[in-house]
């Protein structure tokens, strides 16, 4: 997972898989098209985030497309969503401790 | 250029002063009342020592029979302004030994207190760090990307 995390530490690489979640598989050109850089820029890219795993190169004769692997990014997502109901449901469960806890001292 | 580690950020703002919110962790005792997302699961204390420096170790109790455990130790405890802990799931779990962090900000507002908890999922490593932003977008972009991959 932690190497879901770096590819993902990238601007340019997180609009690229936005890209590839949007519109499906796409070619290094179009991929690059957005971008101000130069196409090695874009390959040194599609390499870290083919390491994760998080994109699968599909090679057409002189054409590399390239799709999304969503496993990973769902490892990543589901880490995410996991603490945050753990969190939120706490803190409500924090706010009613202390208000019955209020509601006894002015009881007594 | 900001970059901030793996981020989640949840907050609430709750009708109560700092003082008594942060005194929710101060014991085993008012800490195991309510440190669960859910009435369903309890938590025991194995170990609790709220002191700076000090380990804790708290089992959950599912429903399902699952019976996680929690560990880590109190870096910070700055009575009312902020706890931190090292937070890791123990064996078996899919997350056991990721070292994560937890700190918990108490904003004072208006007669209520914002608390912030950050929970950092990445060892401080800067080649793991991301913009909090951009994160948030990327996830809405994949959440409806799975949606609509669930429909089909």
């Amino acid at each position: 997972m932690d190497r879901s995390f770096h590819a993902l530490g990238d601007g340019t690489r997180r609009e690229m898989i936005a890209m590839l979640a949007r519109n499906g598989a796409l070619s290094a050109n179009e991929l690059r098209s957005p971008f101000s850089v130069a196409q090695p820029t874009i390959s040194k890219h599609l390499k870290v985030l083919e390491k994760a795993g998080l994109v699968r190169r599909e090679i057409n004769g002189r054409v590399h497309l390239f799709h999304l692997e969503t496993a990973p990014l769902r490892e990543a997502e589901d880490w995410i969503s996991r603490h945050r109901t753990f969190w939120e449901g706490t803190l409500q469960r924090l706010e009613k401790f202390v208000n019955a806890a209020d509601g006894q001292e002015d009881k007594t | 250029m900001t970059s901030v580690p793996i981020p989640l950020v949840v907050r609430r703002t709750i009708k109560a002063l700092p003082g008594p919110l942060f005194d929710a962790f101060a014991t085993e005792a008012s800490l195991t009342c309510w440190f669960t997302p859910n009435p369903d699961i309890t938590v025991e204390a194995l170990k609790y020592d709220f002191t700076p420096g000090g380990r804790f170790r708290l089992r959950y109790r599912m429903p399902d029979g699952r019976n996680p455990v929690v560990a880590g130790v109190f870096e910070v405890i700055d009575r009312p302004k902020q706890i931190v802990m090292t937070w890791e799931w123990q064996a078996p779990d899919p997350l056991e030994n990721v070292p994560m962090k937890v700190s918990f900000r108490f904003l004072e507002k208006p007669n209520a207190t914002e608390i912030v908890i950050t929970h950092e999922g990445i060892p401080s490593d800067s080649a793991c760090s991301i913009h909090a932003d951009g994160w948030e977008a990327t996830l809405s972009v994949l959440d409806a990307f799975f949606n609509r991959e669930t429909q089909q």
